[in-house]
């Protein structure tokens, strides 16, 4: 395992959300580092070290919510999937939508992943749970990311 | 004014009743008529003037059958004559000066009068036509006949038009005819004229204005009428009063534009539904969970169940939220219904339900089951919704289910019957609603979702969806599909 801390970057504007998953990350005890962003044009100004995010870590995972004040989920998918720097960091949608259309429109725009949240608190760990044992332990990702 | 006569009769009449061979056959029918009415008359009462019977025979023929044959009739006259009745009999040689005086006078006598019989059929010929054309023209004018000059003034107004536009002959003539309907035409008066001179006609829809100023649309055709010359002369105007057919053709627009947006406020709707109405919801349960996690050994067991139940009622309308949103996707969407297997549905169904088939240890047996005009996916799911009830709501023993199917007429009619609970005749109508539910949550599982989206999906097909059943007898789903 990597000796550096994991790096999890969270796209979510809804604090009550922010809140759970956190905790639901605690307590699966898989993050040692989890950032917070609250919309997309924050997301991608972390992900280029932009402005106050220029000591930003390269994060490892990217959850990844939909529905964002201004810039929102499939912007930023938009933008990170076509970036070479950027385009190796799996992206995990993790939205209240069930709505096809964004299932469809998500994975079109190469995300690597699609989950509904669950409307209570033990299917969020369990959700939780599994994103971190498949993409932080079972799935082997690029050294830091880069070439 | 000139129109050429649409009715009464192409030629002479005799032409209608009888053929050109007819009429000349009968020249040489009439004339061995005579010939052997007088070998009868000489015998009976002695000798007769030699031409005597072939006066009337020619004048028959020139009268019923027309001038030519009647000419033929006087040729062959004359040679039966000369031959056989100067005498000496058969060796008539025409040089005796008075008998071919009297043969030539006997022919151009009866030629004469066949050209006057002739010309007096066609006399009365032409009347009878013009009289036909004068009751065909009157007929036409309850049309909505107009015509105009090359310069759209108006020469000639029916009384077709007069009731159609309201205007007096006396007030319409000679005005220009796009003045006096405040005519809207599709395209610019230039271009009609280009049309109309090429083609020697145009045809359109054109809005006018009666005289009680209502606005009507006309289809209107114009034909062009030119002089010996080749000039236009005038134009006739044929049109139609389509205002209705155009009023509902506008109101159906409408209706269909309505109908497209309201669609797509339900899709809209459906989307919020799947995502902002979610958010609140995740919020009550996740945080109420949270604070019995965090908060475990300092809360009492009251507390526990009034968190079950916050948590259980926020999962449940989560659940109706879901089941909203499926019943409104089976209008917005739906596939195009296709010739579609429906026992290949059914096979769909019954791989969904083989959990539950397993659980019960059902029986499921099928008749021959044809192809019918459905959605695919929403067959499939009619089947499982029903086949999932069938299941559900089993008896004591285990489920035995039938599928089959009969043809009535142009469709087709499908049965899918169980051995279950049944149902009470006066809830029959009731289960098809949306959300309406015959038990508790505690006995079966459930919204009351699944025979509405049924009803939706056989409604969407054209079809119609009933039970038979008595409670505590088993119950037939009976359902129809276009073939």
């Amino acid at each position: 395992m990597n000796a550096r801390p994991i790096e999890i970057l969270m796209v979510e504007d809804n604090e009550g959300d922010v809140f759970l998953t956190t905790e639901a990350l605690k307590s699966a005890k898989i993050a040692n580092s989890v950032h917070v962003v609250r919309d997309g044009v924050e997301a991608l100004e972390f992900l280029r070290r932009q402005g106050k995010f220029a000591a930003a870590p390269r994060p490892d995972l990217i959850l990844l919510d939909l529905n964002l004040p201004g810039k929102d989920g499939r912007q930023v998918l938009s933008e990170i999937k076509p970036d070479p720097e950027l385009r190796a960091i799996p992206v995990v949608v993790l939205t209240s939508s069930s709505a096809e259309q964004d299932v469809v429109k998500s994975y079109d725009l190469h995300a690597n992943c699609y989950i509904v949240k669950p409307v209570d608190f033990a299917g969020l760990m369990e959700v939780v749970r599994s994103i971190g044992s498949f993409w932080l332990v079972v799935a082997t990702l690029p050294p830091d990311g880069r070439k | 004014m000139s129109i050429a006569a649409t009715g009464g009769a192409a030629g002479p009449p005799g032409n209608r009743r009888m053929t050109v061979a007819a009429r000349y056959l009968s020249a040489p029918a009439a004339v061995t008529v005579a010939v052997l009415l007088k070998w009868w008359l000489v015998a009976a009462v002695g000798p007769l003037p030699t031409f005597v019977v072939f006066y009337p025979a020619i004048l028959l023929v020139a009268s019923i059958a027309g001038g030519g044959p009647g000419v033929l009739a006087t040729l062959l006259s004359a040679i039966v004559a000369a031959r056989w009745y100067f005498p000496p009999v058969g060796q008539f040689s025409g040089k005796a000066p008075n008998e071919a005086v009297a043969v030539l006078i006997f022919t151009v006598f009866n030629v004469f009068l066949c050209i006057l019989a002739e010309r007096l059929r066609r006399t009365r010929w032409a009347a009878a036509v013009s009289a036909a054309q004068k009751e065909d023209l009157a007929l036409l004018d309850l049309g909505n006949l107009l015509f105009l000059d090359p310069e759209y003034r108006i020469i000639h107004w029916s009384q077709g038009c007069g009731r159609l536009y309201g205007y007096e002959a006396g007030e319409a003539l000679g005005r220009l005819a796009q003045d006096l309907f405040q005519t809207h035409f599709p395209q610019p008066l230039e271009e009609v004229r280009r049309v109309r001179l090429q083609q020697g006609y145009w045809e359109g829809e054109l809005t006018r204005r009666r005289k009680d100023g209502a606005e009507i649309v006309v289809a209107v055709l114009w034909t062009l009428r030119r002089d010996a010359k080749g000039r236009p002369s005038a134009i006739l105007e044929v049109s139609n009063d389509i205002t209705a057919r155009k009023r509902a053709e506008e109101s159906l627009q409408r209706t269909a534009a309505e109908l497209t947006r309201s669609n797509s406020d339900l899709e809209q709707f459906a989307y919020v539904a799947s995502h902002d109405l979610q958010e609140p919801l995740r919020m009550v349960a996740g945080f109420v969970q949270l604070l019995q996690r965090q908060y475990a050994g300092r809360l009492d067991a009251d507390a526990d169940k009034y968190i079950d139940f916050t948590v259980d009622g926020a999962k449940r309308m989560q659940t109706l939220i879901n089941d909203l949103l499926a019943y409104a996707r089976v209008g917005t969407r739906g596939q195009e219904p296709a010739p579609t297997d429906s026992a290949a549905a059914l096979d769909r169904a019954l791989a969904n339900l083989q959990s539950s088939i397993d659980e019960t240890a059902a029986q499921i047996t099928r008749g021959a089951l044809p192809a019918v005009r459905a959605d695919p996916a929403q067959l499939a799911q009619l089947f499982q919704n029903l086949l999932g009830n069938a299941l559900k709501f089993h008896g004591q023993s285990p489920p035995k289910i039938h599928v089959d199917a009969t043809r009535q007429d142009d469709r087709w009619q499908f049965s899918v019957s169980d051995n279950g609970i049944g149902i009470d005749p006066q809830f029959q109508q009731r289960i098809f609603l949306i959300f309406q539910r015959l038990h508790t949550r505690e006995h079966y599982p459930g919204t009351g979702i699944g025979l509405a989206i049924c009803k939706k999906i056989v409604d969407r097909h054209g079809g119609r969806i009933w039970v038979e059943s008595q409670a505590g007898q088993g119950a037939t789903f009976y359902f129809t599909f276009p073939a």
